[in-house]
This record gives C-alpha cells, structure tokens and sequence, in this order.
C-alpha cells in the first residue's frame, strides 16, 4: 500500500509558473486560443470572476448534463444477455452433448466411455460415490462417510475422532443399513406413459393412469434385470421427458478407512462452503457380494498424475436439485418473499440461540451448539440465495432466457397455441402469492416438528381442534402421536422465539391491526411472549401429554387463544397457498414441455437427484481482491493450523503435528473447478478424459451457492480433494500402502505386509 | 522509476490542502499568487443547477430493469411494505476514525478502552521514536540509529545504491558490516520534536480581504519562515512545517529534526518483500516479507545515538492484544460533506477508475509483448503504481456506493446541521456553509466533462511522452515570451529533461488514450476534439504524430526546448497548440472552485471545531498521528480470516499458484534453506488500527511501546475507510516482529542486525555477532 498519489501532474504545477508570470491564456487571440474559447464557451457564465472565489454561488444559470462515458459506472441492464449455460452443465447420461464436448474439449467420447463413467459411479444415501479399483474399493466424502463409520464404532473406540484403517482386508467393518446404487440401464419410457393417458378424461384419471403406468413399468423392468435391481422413474424438464432408470443395489458396504474428523472436516462449520480449502474430506469403503469383494470392470483408478490448471475434468454424481428452469416471476417471489423471510427467521432464531446458551445446563448445551452450527451453515446459505437473487446481472440474464423461450414460443403457431399463456400464468400466480406475503413471513415454521418455532405454539396448532371440540376420546391418541413430533425447548428459548414471531406479526401486519390487537392483546411482543411460556401448559411435553390424557385443557390455555386469534388468517392462508401451489406445478409442467418443445435435450435439465455429468476445467478465479489459485497445498494445512491455534476448527489430530520427513507438504491437497455442481454431488468422481479419479469432489465455494439459479463461471467454483493428496496422505501419514496399490494400480493384497512385499519387489 | 514530477505528485492531495512541497514553493501558494495578479482576468465560472439529482443516483444503481415483480412488490399496500433498511443507520463513535494527533491524544478514552493510562513521557517516547520518510512512516528500533521502514518504502533506495553488475533489487541486499552500508543520496528522515498551536495567529488576517484562503496561507508561510529561521538558529538540523488541520479549522507549526545522512543496511529480494505482487496487493491473508533497514548516521559519519527507540518484541502480539500505530497516514476524506462524497462516487472516482484502467491495460498489454523493453524502461515499476492506485480508487467507489455508508454520514451531517443550528453564533456564521459546498458541486458537475478529459493529464505516468513533452515546449516558449524570471525557467527545464524516453509504441498506444478520452468527454464536434483529430480515428493520428515527431528522442527534445520549440515546425507543435490552452482554462476553472470549497472547507470544519474540539481527530494529512487498535481477524470470504498468518502460508502460495515466474515467486534462498526457518513462525498479522497510504513502514507498538510489527497495508474492506472507519472487516495488515526477526537470523545470516534488536548492543560485523552467539 503505497501512499496516495494525485492527479495533479507536473504540468500543472508548470501552468501555475505559467499563469503567475502573465495572466491569462486568453488574451493570445491566437487560433489555438479561440478555439479553446470557443470549446469553453457554451459552458461558461459571463461576469466578474470573483463570483467563483467569494460568498455568493448563483442559484442557477444552465444545465448541461455531463455526457461523460462512465464505463466504470453502470451496468446496462438492458443489454445483459443469457449465458449459454446459464441452465448449467448438469447433463443427463440420456442425451450426453457430444458435439459441445468436442467443440469445447476436442474430445470425442464413445459411447463406452459414458458406459465406463455411468457404471463406475454410484449412489448411496444423500450424497455420491464411485469405485476406484476393480475389487470394489469405493471413495467417497468424509461428510458422507461419517455417520457410517461413527455406527461401526466399538465400545472404547471413537472412530470419529480417532478415524479407522483396516489395515487387512478382514478388518474391514461391515456397516449396517449402507447400501450403493449402480446404474445399469436407462429406458426412455415418455411415450409409454403419455400412451397410457389417452384414455383419461378428467385431471385426477389422468394421474392415476400415469401412477399405473409408471408402477407397471417398474415391475417390469426390474423383473427383467434380477434380483437387486431397483427402477425409478425419472422426470426431466418437468414431466416432458420420463426416463426408467435402473439401479443394481449393493447392500453390503464396509468401512475400509476414514481419516480422523479433524482432518476429514478441517476448518469445520467455518470454512464450509469456501475456498481456498485445506479439508481431507475422503472416506473409503468396499462393497461385498457373498462375503467377497464385488469383481468390478468399472471404477476409476486414482491418479498420481493430477490434474493442472485448465485441464477438462468431469463430475460424475447425482445432483439434487436446482431452481434454474424457474421464470422470473418465481424467482421474484423467492427474491423478495420466500428466501428473505426464511434468512430473517435463521437470523433471528440464531440470535434467540446464541442468547439462550446461558439459560441451558452445560451438559445441554452440545445438542444446542450442534443446533447454532447447522443454522450458521442455512444462514451462509440463504445469504448466498439471497445474494444472487439480488444481483441484478443474474435476474437481467434469466429475464433475456426468458423473454427468448416466449419469442420462440411466439414464433410458431403450434406452440403458440398451446403455450402462448404460460409465462404469463405463473407470472399470474406469482402475483397472488405475493397478495399472502405477510402471511408468509408471520407463519414460517409452525408444523409439528419445525424447531424454529416456540415448542408452545406448535403444540396448541396441533391441539386447537381437539381442545374446541371438548377433548373427545377418539381422537386422544392420535393427538398423543402427534405430539410426538414436536421436541421440548427450554422456556427461555420458547419465549425468545414467540417474542421474535411476534415481532414479525406487528412489522407485517401494523401493531394497530386487527390481527395483532387479537393475537398479543394488546400487550407489547415481548410482554406477550413472556404471557404465553409463563401461563401455558403447553411449554412443556409430559405436562401436556398429561393434561391431554386428563382431558384438562382448556380453550383459555394463553398458546390455545393466541392460536385461535390467529386461525382464521392462518387457515386462509394456508388453503390459498395450497392451491395456488397445485396450479403452479401444473404450469410449471406445461412451461417445461415448452421449453423442450423448444430446445430439446439442448438445455440441461433441472437437476434431480439423479446421475449426471458435469464438465469443466480447473481453474482459480478473482477473490478477495485477489486471485484464488487453482489449487492448495498441505503447507496451508499447516498454515491454518499456526495461524488460527489449536483447539479451533482448524486443530489438527497428533498424528498430523509430527508428520514423517518423507511427507511432501507442497503435494496439491484440494482444487477448484468450473464444474456445475450442487448438493448431492458430494462424493462425486472427477475425471479425466481416461477416466481415471483426478479428484473428489466435496463443496462449493461461498460464490457458488448461486447455482441454485444460474450456472456462472466467473467465481463459481466446486472444490475436491487432489487425487495427488489423498494418495500422499494414505502413503505417508497412514501408512495404508494397501489401498495406495489397489486405486492406483488395481492390485488388491489383504494385508499391509502383503502390500509392504509387492512394493518392495 | 518516478522521476521528480511524479514524486510530487505522490505527495499531493485530493483537495489541494495546504501542504509541504520539496520545491520550497507549493502549488497553492503560486496559485494563491496567481489569483492575486490576475483577478479580472478572463476566468470562466461555470455554476449550474442540476435537478433530478437523486433520480441519476438511483438510475446508476441499476435499480431499473430489473424485474416487473419486484416493481409490483414495491406497489404492494402499505401494511406489507419493507421498511427502508437504512433507516436505523446509526452514526459510530469512531466514523471519523482513529487518527489522534500528538497535540490532542485522547488519554481518557485509552484508559476507558485499555486500562492504561499513558503519560506525556509514553506520549513523548511514541513520538519521537516515530520517523517520517519523504512518503512514508518508520522508526528507530536500536540506540545506535538503526531504522525500520517497508521493503515499498525501500524500494527506490535500493535501486538508487546499486552498482554495476549488480541486481540488488532483485537479490536484496545486506551490509555484513558497518562499513559495507550504503548513503542514499538525497534521502533523509524527519523526528517530530516540538508541536505548537498558531492557529489564533493564523486567522489574525483582516477581515475584509478578498480571499481569505489565500491570506491565511500567506500568513502561516510566514510564519513558518520566521519560526524556521529561529529553529535553525538553535540548530541547523531543524525545520519547520505549518500542518493544517481540519481542514483550516486548526494550524500547528510542527518541529522536525533532519537526520540526511541515512545508509541502507537490508532489503530482502523484491519476491519477498513484495511477495504476492500486485495481485495481492490490499488484501489479506498474506506472507509478504516487507520490511526493510536503514541506519541514521550523525554529522560526524558515526551512527546516530538515540535514547528514542522501540525495543524489539521477539514474543511478538497477542490475538486480542491493544496495539498503536505511530505514523503519517496521507489523505482521509471522512469529514467531507454528503454533496462532495457524492461528486467523489459520480464523477471523480468513476472517471479516475476508468483513466487508470485504460493505462493498466496499454502498460499491461505492452509489457507482455515486449518484456525486455519494459524491464529497460522499468514499465513494471509504473505498471505496478498504477494498479496500486487503481484497486485504492476501486475500493473507495465501491465503499461510496455501499448507500449504507453514505446513510451514515448523512446521518452524522444531518446531526451537525442541528448542532449548527442549536448555536445562535454558529448558525449566523456558518448555517449556509454545508449548502454553499453543495452549489460549488453542482459547478463542478456541470464542468465535470471538461475536467474529465483531463484526468492525470500531463503526468508522465499516465500520458504520452511525446505530449508532455510538447506541452512542456509549449509553456516554456510562453514563459519565454513574457519574460519569466530565469529561476522558474531552469526548474521548469529541469523537470522537463527528466522525462525519460519511451518505446514508439507504448508511446502510440498512450497518446491514442488521451486522444480518444477528450472525444468521448469532450464531443466529437468540440473544436480542439475537430482541430486535433480531423476526421481521423485516435489510433491514426496518434501513430502519425508518434512517427512525425523529434519528441520521442530525449536529446533532440532537449536541442527543441532550447531553440524554442514553437517555432521548430515540429509535427507535436500542433498537437501542443490545440490541447494547452483547453487545458489551462480548464484548470483555471477547476482552481476556482476547489479555493472557493477549501474556504467552505475551512468554515465548517471551524463550526464543528467549535462545537466538537477534538474529541474528533481531523482528517489525515500526512502528519504524524497515534492509531490504537487490537490484533484481530474478521469475517471473511464466508469464513473467518486468522489474526495471524505464517511461513507455511508462504510456502502454500508458492505452490499453489505454481511458483516461478508468478507473483508468488521465491528467490532461490528460500527454496534452498526452507529447512533453516521454523514455518510456523507467525509472518504478517492483521489489527483494527485506523491507517491509511502513508503509514506505510509505521511501528507496530504494545503498550509499553516495544515493537509487535511493523504496518505494510490495508485489506481490501479497509479501503472505504477514506471515508468512514469501520473495524467491523477493515483491518491493517504488519510483518510480524517474529517473522523479521526469523528472516533475518535463519535465512539471511544477518546476526548483526537480529543481535542487535535483541540486545540493543551494535556489532560492526558478522563476525563480532557471531562470536557473541
């Protein structure tokens, strides 16, 4: 940082030399002279010139707008085009865009090569994985992994703290309940179900034919491929194209390594969702088939080559879902009802937290912070939706996608007969939904087992019915069921919550409003909070089970009457929505048969918990005033470690703080890539072009959480562990030869002498 | 390297504050002068009303277009409307920042923050431990005269004692002994030893004078003569500079004791003192090595003894830790009213941002394709000040359009206008002063083309050579004519040889640049736009003239100046013809505004003087000044940002971005002896000390004043504290004592200098330290 320098140059200081010798340039009557005067001159003010220097500043004289350029100024909106990508890169194995990836890459896969990438990869529960030896060696995230390897724990063991290595083939622990989905098959399947609708009349025949259908195609299909065979039926572009996907399902999975948490999961809540990374967020396991490791042609064989910047990686996983084929409108809603109301209640409920810490018995408080972690986690996310929904580029660039999808609509008469109104309806019914927004914000996370809301107030929504009908006997069961679901809170918390929902009633609907005077009776939002958990039963559990089983409650209960005073604005609210929500799904599938009508298999579909490849490059990108490189080392590891402490989300297990010298730390230990990805792809290969595992992929950085909307590359990015690091770190720190020659060479030996003596040949 | 003009360009202000100049004439006094001869002359005023004002601002934040829904949610009834999310902006005790001076130190507010309590001896040893440099900040860190500055703030001294055959910069350079150090010619260090209020003295001018800025400026000259003559009557070393702070609301004469005799004792390589780069520049996390020694030597050619120095701190700061910042920050502008933030966020700064992005790119363009020239003509040098001033400018913008700030500094005028106007004195005199500065806006808007064409113009950073040396032939063959006192001549002659040549096509490049922004501000139809371009595209004329001229040639641009270049029928006469004049009427204008708003600057800063003292510090002014703050990391990039960082994190970089040939490059040494150093020493640290451009090479101090660090720069959030401190992420980055002191003793050998800061004992070589250890 250097000291500021100004514009005021030399020659300036030359023209004041200049000036206080003669006086004025102006008296040369010079050509060069006339002509600056005549330059000057529309924009000057005759009279004395002392009027600059003195008191008085003439109120007007003209206007002349200043017309200069300001290209750092504004954007034009008006001239933001879509991106060709902005739907993303998650592309289906159904229509793979082979032309663009030779275009793009000046690679030509076959069709055995999609055959390779689609059977090695797998699905296990919520997030991806793939083989990496043929013998059924499988990788897949540490986050993934972890509550695996926490079930397979022994008594005196803590495998999440201390991780776990069978060091031979018969250690290796079998987890109970894990299963991996292989995909086998894919069979278009659209025309079979729109052929069974023919005969339906009315909307509720034509969902129960497509329900028979789509069953009727399962059986089969899974009838046809054996045993273990699971179909779903998959689909795409909201219900314009139906795809039967068939899975091979392998249910015995064992753990084989997982490095310690804090390894696994460095930097913790904190540095989730960002980059530069430092995480060995790996686990390995095995799949088994009659007690013997699963045979495999399939799987990707971890490089020690790596990948470098620019090189064309792959994400082979299952992303979940993504909102990008939504119009404007419904982004619109999102961006100023939908995701601003959840962010404020986080923030508002992380603070009643943060503040109820003191309240609670230490031995408590675990499950709390467990609680304030994963609300700072939605937190950083909501921020992040809402951010991007607040970007004007990103809502300029999805307003051109669509005005170009109504154009082409527009353009043909079919088309524009049967889709001509479809933007507009959901634009219709967007603007309805908008007519309930302070409902919205008011009555966010009232269902039995929201946590978000007062444990009080839950309970009397789930008790008002039956309390009004005099506690009829039928019903008391079910009601005990349903109570179940909702968890106890300390009163504390209770109250700061109702004070903040309260909060929100009077900033929605105005303290003097009718809905307000009923529902706090006339008393101030915290008063009324403090009324509620201090008179009602309902703030604890066991005593409204008791009181329910007693048939003790009364229509007096504080948390009853404040439930009655909201119910009439509550229910209309809630059966508006319901339908207004019916009718948007049914637009929402007729503007996706538009969009395919329109652009095919061209635009990827939205993303579906289902297996897709994504394409992309390693690459860093502008950050923090900086540049990120495309890849981090272990000597940041160590750098974190120093600079934050120990003790922090950055603390590193003894094993780690005495590393052997043959340790390389500049070894790359996580990259970044412009690879579309989104929740569910964690534990996804990368590949490269020879299917071989160059990385695993595990986050996003903080830019990218909006990709929910837009796929940008600018400085989005998805962040995996360096196939080069988890090898270095199962060689040298864990001394696991065994799996280092089994993913990189595909040899499995049962032992780590084994391993020792084939390495040593 | 930048030669003169830029040097004192370096030291010029945002507003023409009175201010020290290396020439003994500054250029508000010649301007001042120049007012006085020349009232009645053909000056132009330009003063306009601009309505719709608000409505651009808005128009300009792209709020438009964007989304019919959103429109529609804006028309929703009253009862769901958001609230404006500014309204509970509340003004911070500290927007005005941290900068104390040594006349006012707040002690009761170090006591209420600290639990400490200095004392006018803490007060006296802070300050006179503190050294300033010609641009930047240091300190004395042994009794015998050895001192601390940046690697930055080194860098020309290094190029400056470097011999044939040798690459010091390159390499760094270390004296194993006394006797190897190295005089920089020229170069010299300032103690502040006396401060004493002349304000009341000052404002003793006649009431009825015409312009009273002038007449004040006038009279604290002399002022600053007479004291200057009584000074060096005690003692030649002394000198005297008048600082003027809040903006005229306050004048103190402060006395300097000179030490010129000053020797370079180490400077690491360039890769890591400027470890990073560019790229890293303002920003943090960091691992940059960037410090420096020199060694104050006395009259007799001895080192200098001093009892003032800051002992060395080898356990370095603590997370959490209070620690002061003693140094010179250059330039704030927090005290500025709504209606000039908003010229800076409209005008100034966008037309800057694009000046310099423009050069960036030419600069950036032309060193990739012709290294070996750049590194003759040391391009990199100005490509690297260029970008330095671009990411400052950037982040000022973004800072000023963040409507959360000016919320709150609207807030805070909003209070001031009350206070004002709760004083019956007050509101008389100076009721209309925030209102008048607004008008002389609105002037400066409706001339903002004008100025705009010229932005940087003439500053041999930012244009042609070729133009300005013909604008330099221009105005000497004019001052030649009017018979110009012989000395204004020769200073003039002299800074025009300094112009260094430059390469025929960066000179194309350049000159297009300037050619192309005075079509786009000035209109293609304007006269001198028709005159120079005739129809013809920038890039052609610009190549023609580049080709035509003797300009491009430093001796025939001399043989030219000397003739009378006017007359010489050179192919740049014309060019020179049409563009000074504009340029000079321009200015002419420009001047007259900004002397009209440092008077209104003056007048408010007196009402808030009056109704404030100093319980707020003023604006910076590159005088020295205390900045407490603690050691703190803060929010960034989704997660948190370390206090500290460490020499694994260098390593990381290294790495990471791929090593050599980038800007994360390691000289040789460290990559050979990584073994020697202890990585997880601490390297750089950050802390929410008030600083700005200036402070470069500032003490880092705890409490009882030992040395924690040393200050290099500022994160990227702190860039909008030119206009409100916020701590909430802006953060001051320093080289940690324990990262200088690993350096120096584990990689570099230099015993001496680490036995030295340790010890405070002076060791004349290698040898005597290493027999010590």
């Amino acid at each position: 940082m250097y000291r500021y320098f100004r514009p005021v140059s030399g020659v300036f200081l030359a023209l004041v030399v200049l000036l206080a010798t003669g006086c004025a340039s102006s008296r040369e009557g010079t050509e060069t002279a006339d002509a600056a005067q005549d330059t000057t001159e529309n924009v000057t003010a005759t009279g004395d010139t002392t009027d600059v220097a003195p008191r008085a500043v003439p109120e007007s004289i003209l206007a002349r707008q200043a017309q200069r350029p300001r290209r750092s100024d504004a954007v034009d909106l008006d001239a933001v085009s879509a991106g060709p990508f902005d739907q993303g890169k998650m592309w289906t194995f159904d229509h793979p865009p082979l032309e663009y990836f030779a275009e793009t890459y000046d690679f030509t896969p076959d069709e055995e090569w999609f055959q390779h990438a689609r059977l090695g990869a797998l699905r296990i529960p919520g997030c991806s994985a793939s083989f990496v030896s043929p013998r059924g060696l499988v990788l897949t995230n540490h986050h993934c992994g972890r509550s695996h390897a926490t079930s397979v724990s022994r008594v005196e063991e803590n495998i999440l703290d201390n991780g776990f290595y069978a060091s031979a083939l018969a250690d290796e622990r079998y987890v109970e309940g894990m299963w991996a989905d292989q995909l086998v098959a894919i069979v278009d399947v659209t025309a079979e179900v729109e052929d069974s609708l023919r005969q339906a009349q009315t909307d509720a025949e034509r969902s129960q034919a497509r329900q028979e259908a789509i069953q009727a195609i399962r059986e089969r299909l899974a009838e046809d491929h054996g045993p273990n065979h699971d179909v779903e039926v998959i689909s795409l572009y909201n219900g314009a194209l139906r795809s039967a996907y068939v899975f091979r399902r392998y249910t015995d999975l064992r753990l084989v390594m997982i490095p310690e948490l804090d390894v696994g999961f460095f930097g913790g809540d904190p540095d989730n969702f960002t980059y530069p990374r430092y995480t060995l967020d790996i686990s390995l396991f095995r799949v088994y088939e009659e007690d013997d490791p699963v045979r495999t042609d399939y799987y990707f064989p971890i490089s020690s080559e790596g990948v470098y910047e620019d090189d064309a990686v792959f994400v082979i996983g299952n992303p979940g879902s993504t909102f990008r084929l939504s119009t404007v409108a419904e982004l619109g809603f999102r961006r100023d009802v939908q995701e601003p109301a959840i962010l404020q209640l986080i923030n508002s409920r992380l603070e009643a937290l943060q503040a109820s810490i003191e309240d609670v018995p230490e031995d408590e408080r675990d499950a709390l912070r467990n609680e304030i972690f994963s609300l700072q986690n939605a937190q950083k996310l909501y921020r992040g939706r809402v951010k991007a929904l607040n970007d004007p580029i990103v809502m300029a660039r999805r307003r051109d996608a669509q005005d170009q999808l109504v154009e082409a609509v527009r353009s043909d008469a079919r088309l524009e007969a049967e889709y001509g109104d479809v933007v507009e309806a959901m634009r219709y019914i967007q603007q309805e939904k908008r007519a309930y927004a302070d409902a919205f914000w008011s009555f966010l996370s009232l269902a039995p087992p929201s946590t978000l809301g007062a444990a009080a107030l839950r309970r009397a929504l789930v008790l008002s019915d039956f309390v009004r009908q005099g506690a009829p006997e039928d019903m008391r069961d079910a009601i005990l069921e349903q109570l179940e679901a909702v968890a106890d809170q300390p009163p504390a918390m209770q109250r700061r919550y109702l004070t903040e929902r309260f909060r929100t009633f009077v900033e929605r609907f105005g303290a003097g409003s009718e809905f307000v005077a009923g529902a706090l009776q006339g008393r101030s939002p915290e008063e009324a909070a403090r009324h509620v958990v201090e008179q009602s039963v309902l703030v604890d559990g066991d005593r409204t089970a008791d009181a329910v089983r007693d048939g003790q409650l009364s229509v007096d209960d504080p948390a009853l009457r404040l439930v009655y005073a909201m119910q009439e604005r509550l229910s209309e609210y809630r059966s508006a929505m319901a339908g207004l929500s019916a009718q948007e799904q049914e637009v929402a599938s007729r503007i996706g048969r538009a969009r395919y009508a329109v652009y095919g298999t061209d635009v990827p579909p939205d993303a579906t918990f289902s297996l897709r490849i994504a394409d992309g490059v390693v690459k860093g990108y502008p950050y923090n005033g900086t540049v990120a490189p495309p890849y981090t080392t272990y000597y940041g590891l160590y750098d974190h470690y120093y600079s934050y402490g120990p003790e922090t989300a950055w603390h590193l297990p003894d094993r780690w703080l005495s590393p052997p010298d043959s340790f390389e730390m500049k070894t790359p230990l996580n990259f970044a890539s412009t690879n579309d990805t989104i929740g569910g792809n964690s534990g996804s290969a990368v590949i490269n072009t020879d299917l071989q595992l160059v990385g695993l992929l595990f986050d996003g950085n903080i830019e990218s959480l909006g990709g929910d909307f837009i796929y940008m590359t600018e400085r989005s990015r998805s962040i995996s562990v360096d196939a080069r690091g988890i090898l270095e770190a199962l060689d040298e720190m864990y001394d696991a030869d065994r799996l280092v020659l089994e993913a990189q060479l595909g040899r499995m030996v049962e032992t780590e002498a084994e391993a020792d003596a084939v390495l040593g040949e | 390297m930048p030669d003169r003009l830029m040097d004192d360009s370096w030291i010029a202000e945002r507003r023409p504050n009175r201010r020290r100049s290396y020439r003994g004439v500054t250029a508000a006094a010649l301007l001042a002068l120049l007012l006085a001869a020349c009232s009645g002359g053909g000056r132009t005023a330009v003063v306009t009303e601009r309505p719709n004002r608000t409505q651009d601002a808005v128009h300009g934040d792209g709020a438009e277009g964007t989304d019919q829904a959103a429109r529609d949610a804006r028309q929703m009834p009253a009862e769901g409307s958001a609230p404006d999310p500014y309204a509970s902006v509340e003004v911070g005790r500290f927007d005005t920042g941290k900068m104390w001076t040594f006349d006012h130190p707040p002690i009761d507010y170090f006591e209420e923050t600290y639990g400490f309590r200095p004392d006018s001896a803490w007060f006296a040893r802070a300050r006179l431990g503190a050294l300033r440099l010609p641009n930047c900040s240091a300190s004395f860190v042994s009794p015998a005269g050895l001192i601390l500055t940046n690697h930055h703030c080194a860098r020309e001294s290094v190029s400056d004692v470097t011999r044939e055959g040798e690459t010091l910069l390159d390499d760094g350079f270390y004296a194993a002994s006394l006797g190897e150090e190295r005089q920089v010619e020229d170069l010299y260090v300032d103690q502040l030893i006396e401060i004493e209020d002349i304000t009341e003295e000052v404002y003793d001018v006649a009431a009825n004078v015409d312009d009273v800025v002038a007449a004040r400026r006038q009279r604290s000259d002399q002022i600053e003569r007479r004291m200057e003559r009584e000074a060096k009557g005690r003692d030649s070393l002394l000198t005297v500079e008048v600082i003027e702070l809040y903006h005229g609301g306050q004048y103190s004469a402060y006395t300097f004791r000179r030490y010129d005799d000053i020797r370079l004792v180490f400077a690491p390589e360039l890769a890591a003192g400027a470890f990073g780069g560019d790229p890293d520049n303002f920003t943090y996390p960091r691992y940059s090595l960037d410090f420096s020694f020199f060694r104050a030597y006395g009259p007799t050619g001895e080192p200098l003894e001093t009892q003032h120095y800051f002992t060395w701190d080898e356990d370095g700061a603590r997370d959490g830790e209070a620690v002061f910042v003693i140094g010179n920050p250059g330039t704030t502008s927090r005290l500025a009213t709504i209606s000039q933030l908003e010229f800076e966020r409209d005008f100034a700064l966008p037309t800057a941002v694009d000046v310099l992005r423009t050069r960036m790119e030419i600069l950036g363009d032309y060193i990739a394709a012709h290294p070996e020239e750049a590194r003759e003509h040391d391009l990199r040098n100005t490509h690297h000040q260029i970008s330095n001033q671009l990411k400052k400018n950037e982040g000022e913008l973004a800072g000023l359009r963040d409507s959360m700030l000016i919320a709150r500094r609207q807030k805070a005028e909003n209070q001031l206008l009350q206070e004002i106007a709760s004083v019956d004195t007050l509101l008389e005199a100076y009721g209309g002063v925030i209102e008048q500065i607004r008008r002389v806006q609105l002037s400066k808007e409706a001339s903002a083309d004008q100025s705009g064409a010229f932005a940087f113009f003439g500053s041999p950073a930012f244009d042609s050579h070729v133009l300005v040396r013909s604008v330099y032939g221009y105005i000497m063959n004019l001052m030649q004519q009017r018979g110009a006192p012989q000395s204004a001549m020769e200073e003039l002659r002299e800074d025009a040889v300094e112009i260094e040549d430059w390469p025929a096509d960066l000179e194309k490049a350049m000159l297009a640049a300037r050619l192309q922004e005075l079509r786009d501000y000035l209109g293609e139809n304007d006269p001198t736009v028709t005159r120079l371009l005739q129809g013809r595209s920038p890039e052609s004329v610009a190549e023609r003239m580049v080709s035509a001229t003797a300009l491009t040639d430093s001796t025939q641009f001399v043989a030219l100046l000397d003739e009378g270049f006017l007359s010489s029928g050179d192919a740049a006469v014309d060019l020179a013809q049409a563009v000074t004049p504009l340029y000079f009427s321009i200015q002419q204008q420009v001047t007259g505004l900004e002397s009209r708003e440092q008077e209104l600057n003056a007048d408010l800063a007196r009402a808030r003087f009056a109704l404030y003292g100093t319980e707020i510090p003023p604006d910076a002014t590159f005088s020295l000044r205390i900045a407490d703050g603690i050691v703190s990391g803060y929010p960034y990039n989704g997660t948190t940002a370390p206090p500290n960082t460490t020499f694994f994190g260098m390593y990381n970089h290294y790495y990471s971005y791929g090593g050599e040939d980038t800007d994360w490059d390691l000289p040789s040494r460290w990559l050979e002896y990584e073994g020697r150093i202890d990585l997880s020493t601490p390297v750089n640290l950050v802390t929410t000390n008030d600083i700005t451009g200036g402070n470069s090479g500032s003490p880092l101090l705890d409490a009882e004043l030992n040395l924690v660090g040393v200050a290099f720069d500022s994160n990227i959030d702190a860039l909008q504290n030119t206009y409100i401190y916020l701590d909430e992420r802006g953060r001051a980055i320093s080289v940690d004592s324990r990262g200088m002191l690993e350096a120096l003793d584990d990689m570099y050998d230099a015993d001496r200098i680490a036995l030295e800061l340790t010890t405070g004992v002076l060791y004349e070589t290698e040898a005597d330290a290493d027999a010590v250890e």
